[in-house]
């Protein structure tokens, strides 16, 4: 394997005339993004009702003034819901980002610094975790630890680690030969006070710069271990345990199963949205 | 090149190694004690026990990975937990289903892929190409298995275009069968057709500002020949390294297609087995899936040795 940088997702290339597009989708992408965390942060000033409230006399709803998306099989209200859904899936999105910065950025400071056998092995053991299908090695870590959400989480951020290690990698290898780390040997600092003073915070930005992208894609993975019943456990809502339940009434409620997984496009795209235009951002001071 | 090349298929032991002792430890992540947690509340001491003997944890870890291994070697994957059902001809009945999902998808993927980036570049900084770009990002944000749910009500239930769940066996027929598994390979391939799309628009943009594209141009070749016979054969380069990644993505989606199309492949197994912590059948179909993508891996990365001989000498 090459030791060049991977990002997960390959970045739109030779100019759209984005620049000129203004910044309307950033800002909607912002905007969205805030709404979230404040329905994350506050859910019960939000919903207009209780998520786990019952109202048998109201089954599978159609939109309407008193339930704006509609109720559930056993009359839940969608909306509120959803709302409260935001709540694990930012912690969710949090838990496994931080997983994956500490575990990453560590793996591949570590192999970038010390090079030689380390550097060889190090990064062959991520190209050996990365060969594991992402969301199958999820499922197999999560339900043989225990599978709540948190431990699901760890386990999203593990499998994103060995991506954030090789991205790491990428920029210590360009800081390494740098002369201020040459002088901080010569003044007598130690390993460790050069790796962490040094090295990691000048080598940290591309490792930054896809940050919201891994947000995204563990975002989407969250929502689909939650449809296959692995992490949060009903009847707590969360959006991708709100898809699961849907799916056996999608022919008398279509509606239930779309909501949801907008809610997921909308969310994930909103992070692409703030990812790309950091990496353009960053390709214009950089020049 | 003949010593690189055999040191490249060589690195794959070592790697399979590593990879399987990764598996083993599966059963040592178990909090607390393994056979008690897997027996259940209700289980019986002396079930206990014989769970522990069956599961090998009477030993010590050393020597029980070693037995597994032997095992494996010798083609025996293991019984499940849950039913004594043979693990191994549990998968050889399920890894087929799954291998030609994932072979269909991939195919698609290349296709829709390769022909959107090329529009996409040749028309760069227009309305197409700004479409195009819109719905790769969308196909990289949506859930797969969301879109295969909605698929499945509005053109299965809704309109009967295809069969809502299952696969129809070639043995019924082969327009059937293909009926069957269009839908589920479509709904797979959105992912890594969007991923193959914004690599081949990339890497097509970069070949036609080229300087020798420039040439053919001033030499007055046809819009046709220059498109298909010199800039495409360079853009398959960056298309096959971004293979393992779709690949491997696409073997990873099964879990969650399988499981909405109600279909019996390895990603059902997998999840199925998970959920009752079917800890054999987990370990085997990890081990069959991990040995699937390094195999490959080493298929792509020797393919693109012969494609791009540059690389030959350099460290990889």
């Amino acid at each position: 394997m090459t030791y060049v940088s991977t990002p997960v997702l390959p970045a739109i290339e030779g100019g759209t005339s984005r620049r000129r597009l203004s910044t309307v989708g950033l800002w909607v992408a912002v905007g969205w993004l805030a709404l979230m965390v404040l329905c994350a942060a506050v859910p019960f000033w939000i919903a207009p009702y209780d998520p786990l409230e019952q109202h048998l006399d109201q089954l599978l709803e159609l939109p309407s003034a008193a339930h704006w998306l509609g109720t559930d099989e056993v009359g839940r209200d969608v909306l509120s819901r959803l709302i409260w859904g935001a709540r694990p899936a930012l912690i969710g999105v949090t838990i496994s980002l931080g997983t994956a910065l500490v575990v990453g950025v560590l793996w591949g400071l570590i192999a970038g610094y010390v090079r030689g056998i380390v550097e060889t092995l190090l990064m062959r053991f991520a190209d050996i975790v990365l060969s594991f299908p992402a969301i199958i090695l999820c499922i197999a870590l999560a339900t043989t630890l225990g599978g709540s959400l948190a431990v699901t989480m760890f386990a999203v951020g593990f499998s994103l680690s060995p991506s954030v290690a090789r991205l790491m990698l990428s920029g210590v290898v360009v800081v390494r030969q740098r002369e201020f780390v040459e002088a901080s040997r010569m003044y007598g600092f130690g390993i460790w006070h050069r790796m962490f003073r040094h090295v990691a915070p000048n080598a940290i930005l591309p490792v930054l710069v896809q940050l919201t992208i891994f947000a995204g894609v563990s975002l989407l993975a969250q929502t689909g271990l939650a449809f296959l019943g692995v992490g949060i456990q009903p009847p707590e809502a969360s959006w991708g345990s709100s898809l699961g339940e849907s799916f056996a009434y999608i022919n008398y409620d279509p509606w239930l199963t779309v909501f949801p997984g907008v809610i997921v496009v909308l969310t994930v795209l909103s992070f692409y949205e703030l990812g790309d235009r950091l990496r353009d951002r960053v390709a214009v001071t950089s020049r | 090149m003949l010593k690189a090349t055999i040191l490249r298929i060589l690195v794959i032991i070592p790697s399979i190694f590593v990879a399987s002792i990764m598996i083993f430890a599966l059963v040592y992540l178990i909090p607390g004690d393994a056979a008690s947690s897997i027996a259940g509340p209700e289980a019986t001491l002396d079930q206990i026990d014989a769970l522990r003997a069956k599961l090998g944890l009477d030993q010590p870890p050393v020597e029980q990975y070693f037995t597994w291994l032997g095992h494996i070697f010798q083609g025996d994957l293991g019984t499940s937990f849950v039913n004594n059902a043979n693990v191994a001809d549990q998968i050889a009945l399920r890894l087929p289903i799954t291998f030609e999902l994932a072979l269909w998808a991939f195919g698609l993927a290349l296709v829709i892929g390769t022909i959107t980036g090329v529009v996409a570049a040749i028309y760069r900084g227009g309305l197409l190409d700004k479409i195009i770009l819109r719905l790769t990002g969308l196909g990289l944000a949506v859930p797969e298995f969301w879109v295969a749910m909605i698929a499945i009500a509005v053109l299965a239930v809704q309109l009967g275009i295809f069969p809502a769940v299952g696969i129809v066996p070639w043995s019924a027929g082969w327009a059937e069968h293909l009926r069957s598994i269009f839908l589920p390979s479509l709904m797979l391939s959105i992912g890594g057709s969007a991923i193959i799309a914004r690599i081949t628009r990339n890497s097509m943009i970069e070949v036609l500002s080229s300087s020798y594209i420039r040439t053919e141009w001033a030499l007055g070749l046809g819009r046709g020949k220059i498109y298909s016979a010199f800039a495409l054969k360079n853009v398959s380069i960056p298309v096959i390294t971004a293979t393992g990644l779709v690949l491997s993505q696409l073997l990873g989606g099964t879990v969650l297609i399988e499981t909405v199309f109600n279909i019996p492949g390895m990603g059902s197994f997998i999840v199925s087995s998970a959920l009752v912590k079917d800890i054999p059948a987990i370990q085997a179909s990890l081990l069959i899936v991990v040995l699937l993508v390094m195999l490959l891996n080493l298929v792509i990365d020797l393919s693109y040795r012969v494609l791009d001989p540059r690389t030959i000498g350099a460290r990889r």
